[in-house]
């Protein structure tokens, strides 16, 4: 049985904006719990897993959690499972199948928690922006309902206990999405690299396949879990993300003063091939969205207001053409429908 | 000389592997050299680091020296054993942060630069927890002592863990009686 469970996929967090979101395009809070006297799902075998999810299924039941619905893996189709987790709402690992795996989606699709992924819950909340401490308060906010129904591994001493020992104690993972194009351009991305990993915070490629760098989108999140409190690690992870925010933001207004022209050239290129091109990858499509919104973010380049980037940005990864045609498509098919989105949705601007 | 993984940025890092019979030369940038770092599971890399130095060297594991007894260690709880813990990172139950604890306390005290939780907390049952905690610790030394055949001391921690487990089903009872 196949539910459709992506219906308005306009109502979600691509179509909203939020603090620095000329930079920041997301914040994601995710807290893993799990379920005391119970294997962790890696050593449960399917007849536990499936007591765990029934325990989870019966929490979702509350009324206070009635604003949430509960998928089981199997039951959703698989360009839905692939949707999500464009959305960063479920991972890669979690589209496994496996007995007892399962999804509790909130109705605004601001919260997923993840049931038998690593941990029995990964509880995550993603909102637009820079909004790290309203991520983490909204799913604190789940975990609190939620343990008033279940009792979670706990240790005075080490804290939440996790199937993996990288994420015990407060078992808070805190991300943002970064658009940092400058930073790249100047070639000052090792730099910032080797300083963060310093400074407790790892850098990923964003958006691109594997963890290939793609459109300058990077994923930052911190890797120290234990001997720092909640608020701690939440301020620390603000604090540096503001201040990656004013990198990029020096580095543009350098690169505005020493290659105004060379930037200018670039994002006009770059429109150039997205509102002519007939077919486009996903690589190509977000290399050249990348330096359009440079140049739109730096006034060189006019574009209509109502053009949301971070939208565009997401709208043209596979799944999310196949979902907006409404089929699965060849390769050459979903090229030629990323080429027609990108061309309607730019075609209507005006280059200085 | 350019990097073997992205062809872009300028080689720094020189890897050699050598395998039985043959050699094999990676020349990486540090972005990909961090990113191969970052893709690798930090559990999984401590212990695969003497491995990794070994096929550098070219030489058999078999030949740096483990300990035995460690790999034997079982979960009193969940029967996990901490070789299955060596090969996956992930543990079997919450209960095995104790049955490990001699192991995974330096684990985790180096990727943490921590061992004690100061963040948000949970009320719970206090007499239970400590037992409990006694009483997988207890499970643990039996399990040492047996393997190193000292069958009279395993003798006086046996009877140790059945004290506390009476004690601990008295409790219960006695707060089923109440309610």
């Amino acid at each position: 049985m196949n539910k459709d469970i992506i219906i308005g996929a306009d109502k979600n967090w691509i179509s909203m904006s939020g603090p620095e979101n000329d930079v920041v395009l997301t914040s994601r809070v995710r807290l893993a719990r799990n379920i005391e006297k119970m294997r962790f799902p890696n050593w449960a075998d399917d007849k536990m897993r499936i007591e765990i999810l029934n325990l989870v299924k019966k929490a979702f039941e509350h009324k206070s959690l009635s604003n949430f619905k509960v998928y089981e893996l199997d039951d959703i189709s698989d360009i839905d499972k692939r949707y999500l987790s464009e959305e960063y709402l479920i991972s890669q690992e979690f589209l496994e199948p496996k007995a007892g795996k399962a999804i509790a989606l909130r109705d605004d699709r601001r919260i997923c928690v993840m049931i038998n992924e690593e941990d029995h819950l990964r509880i995550q909340c993603i909102l637009p922006g820079l909004n790290i401490k309203k991520c983490y308060q909204e799913a604190l906010n789940v975990e609190q309902l939620l343990g008033e129904q279940m009792d979670f591994a706990f240790s005075e001493k080490i804290g939440f206990l996790t199937a993996c020992p990288t994420n015990v104690g407060t078992a808070l993972r805190a991300s943002a999405l970064l658009h940092l194009p400058a930073v790249v351009i100047s070639q000052k991305m090792n730099n910032l690299t080797t300083m963060l990993m310093k400074v407790g915070v790892v850098v990923r490629g964003a958006f691109g396949e594997g963890t290939n760098v793609a459109g300058n989108l990077f994923q930052v999140s911190n890797h120290i879990t234990l001997g720092k409190s909640e608020d701690e690690i939440l301020e620390n992870i603000n604090s540096i993300i503001l201040n990656i925010v004013e990198k990029e933001k020096n580095a543009r207004a350098l690169l505005l003063g020493e290659s105004r022209e060379k930037i200018m050239d670039n994002a006009s290129r770059a429109y150039g091939i997205l509102t002519h091109a007939i077919t486009l990858t996903y690589e190509e499509a977000i290399e050249l969205l990348s330096m359009i919104r440079m140049g739109s973010d730096l006034g060189l380049i006019t574009l209509n207001p109502d053009l949301n980037f971070n939208e565009i940005m997401v709208s043209i990864r596979s799944s999310h053409i196949a979902k907006m045609v409404g089929d699965k498509l060849s390769e050459s098919g979903e090229c030629s429908e990323r080429a027609n989105l990108i061309r309607s949705k730019l075609e209507l601007n005006i280059i200085h | 000389m350019l990097c073997d993984k992205c062809k872009k940025n300028p080689a720094k890092i020189f890897l050699t592997k050598i395998d039985a019979g043959s050699t094999n030369k990676y020349n990486l940038c540090e972005e990909c050299a961090a990113e191969l770092a970052s893709e690798m599971n930090p559990t999984k890399f401590l212990f695969n680091l003497p491995q990794l130095v070994a096929e550098m060297f070219g030489i058999s594991i078999a030949n740096i020296s483990e300990n035995p007894l460690e790999d034997l260690l079982t979960c009193s709880e969940c029967g996990y054993s901490y070789k299955d813990f060596k090969s996956t990172g992930v543990l079997g139950c919450s209960r095995c942060y104790e049955s490990f604890s001699d192991q995974i306390e330096p684990i985790i005290k180096s990727m943490q630069n921590s061992y004690e939780h100061t963040g948000r907390a949970i009320k719970k049952d206090e007499s239970k927890i400590t037992h409990a905690m006694e009483i997988a610790k207890l499970k643990k030394q039996l399990q040492e002592h047996v393997l190193l055949e000292q069958y009279e001391e395993a003798a006086v921690v046996r009877d140790q863990i059945r004290a506390l487990e009476k004690k601990m089903t008295a409790n219960s009872h006695q707060k089923e009686d109440k309610r």
